[in-house]
């Protein structure tokens, strides 16, 4: 697989539109435009760095990613919630199969003054393989005590009874694990990107 | 010819011997019911038959419409026509019915070189043998089986089995969990789908469900083997007396 890992943003409700982020620069989102970001990440690493800059600023980093092979992948999303009353959402899905290995390091920082802050981060991740590994670190650094802050992690297997359970319907088992896997991460790809997160989806079952 | 031929089957779960030497033959357009005690290996029986990767065959043979059953995987078994309506139907997140449905019924046709339904046969197909069921559109519109109750799901079964039109029809229990008028609505949906083509091996614990839907006849499971088997009378001998004198 030959992908390239991509940011995508979207902007007053348009469609995610690629976007370029240069190395060490972070993303300041103010009150009136909330960011919307969308990482699908295959082969190269990915850092997004935010900063939400005034109260009521909010973002939503919604990160699917897919790998393979011998690829070593890291993700890194840092959001900082240098005002009060910020939202931020991080949800993450992933596959890895083959011998693969990610790093996802989710860091959510509310200094001392950032009180009312909200912080989510969720990430779930299915290894189709024994040897593929997902190590996910949430490192939340949290001075503000009136904040609220909550993070999980699921990685494991795919649900072997449920691999079953459709092929028992007459669904060959490479079918199977394409319709559970694809509806795994069908609530967090946006239309734009579909095509190409299932063709890999394809290569890799 | 008979439809399933089961012979000197013997089968474990990992190196726990649990079915010891069954035999069983259905002919086309009979059916069947398993009673026994909780444990016995009915549902152990019913899962081989549908080719489940946990349990290993150390012995015997199962032959269906003549071909060696466990020679098939769990899919060309179904697309063979062996249906397994589960005990404890599993719920598939994120997994919407319509297109469950619609992928299992293509891949039967497929199997079977037909065409596949276009959008709306699948419809029409769909909703005629929902109604039939009460599963109602919202059912249809939710993932398989999520946030259904226990009923629900049973009754989800019935309906799966019905729409795929399968040969061989395995019910495990379909009957526990339901209420009064849904074992009514289920049994119906089983006995319009009894045709000279169509068996049935239905487990259950309660005769109750078979003064709705008469089996030919009754096979008693106790610790892996089948003890006894009789016509439907057995059925009354066995609430009557219990598990007792076949252990
Ligand atoms: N996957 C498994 N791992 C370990 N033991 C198992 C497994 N499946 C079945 N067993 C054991 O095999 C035996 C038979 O189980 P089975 O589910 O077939 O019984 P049953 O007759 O269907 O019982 P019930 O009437 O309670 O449904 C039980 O002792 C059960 O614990
Ligand atoms: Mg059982």
């Amino acid at each position: 697989m030959k992908n390239l890992s991509n940011i995508y943003l979207k902007k007053h409700q348009d469609t995610y539109k690629s976007f370029q982020l240069n190395k060490g620069e972070s993303i300041a989102v103010y009150k009136d435009e909330p960011l919307e970001l969308f990482l699908l990440v295959f082969q190269d690493n990915v850092h997004v760095k935010i900063d939400l800059k005034e109260p009521q600023a909010s973002c939503q980093i919604h990160c699917v990613y897919l790998m393979g092979e011998q690829q070593k992948v890291q993700i890194c999303l840092d959001v900082n919630h240098e005002a009060k009353q910020t939202k931020s959402v991080q949800l993450i899905r992933g596959i890895a199969t083959h011998q693969s290995e990610m790093k996802f390091d989710g860091i959510i920082r509310m200094p001392q003054d950032s009180q009312k802050c909200i912080g989510i981060q969720n990430h779930r991740a299915i290894l189709l393989s024994d040897k593929a590994t997902v190590q996910s670190t949430p490192e939340l650094e949290i001075y503000a005590d009136d904040v609220q802050c909550t993070h999980g992690s699921a990685i494991g297997p795919l649900d072997k009874e449920q691999v079953f359970y459709l092929t028992s319907r007459g669904i060959e088992e490479k079918q199977a694990y394409y319709l559970l896997l694809s509806s795994f991460l069908n609530d967090l790809l946006p239309l734009e990107v579909q095509s190409i997160a299932m063709a890999c989806l394809h290569d890799y079952i | 010819m008979s439809l399933l031929e089961i012979k000197n089957l013997h089968a474990c779960v990992g190196d726990k011997e649990i079915l010891k030497g069954i035999d069983l033959t259905i002919k086309a357009g009979e059916v069947h019911a398993i009673m026994g005690p909780n444990g016995s290996g009915k549902s152990t029986l019913s899962n081989v038959l549908a080719g489940h990767p946990n349990y290993t065959v150390t012995q015997g043979t199962i032959l269906f419409k003549g071909k060696n059953l466990l020679d098939l995987s769990p899919d060309k078994r179904a697309n063979e026509g062996v249906f397994l309506a589960f005990q404890h139907p599993i719920e598939l997140t994120g997994v919407g019915t319509a297109l469950f449905l619609k992928t299992a019924l293509n891949a039967k046709r497929h199997y079977l070189n037909e065409p596949p339904l276009d959008a709306v046969q699948f419809m029409k197909r769909l909703k005629t043998r929902a109604q039939a069921l009460g599963i109602t559109d919202e059912m249809l519109k939710r993932p398989v089986n999520v946030g259904f109750s226990g009923g629900e799901k049973k009754r989800m079964e019935t309906f799966q089995m019905a729409f795929l039109e399968p040969d061989f029809c395995i019910l495990d229990e379909m009957d526990s969990g339901l209420d009064i008028d849904a074992l009514r609505i289920v049994s119906d949906g089983i006995n319009v789908l009894r045709e000279p083509h169509r068996s049935f091996l239905m487990i259950t614990h309660f005769h109750r469900l078979l003064n709705y839907v008469t089996p030919d006849y009754i096979h008693i499971m106790v610790n892996g083997r089948i003890v006894k088997s009789g016509d439907k009378t057995l059925a009354l001998h066995l609430e009557e007396n219990g598990y007792e004198e076949f252990k």
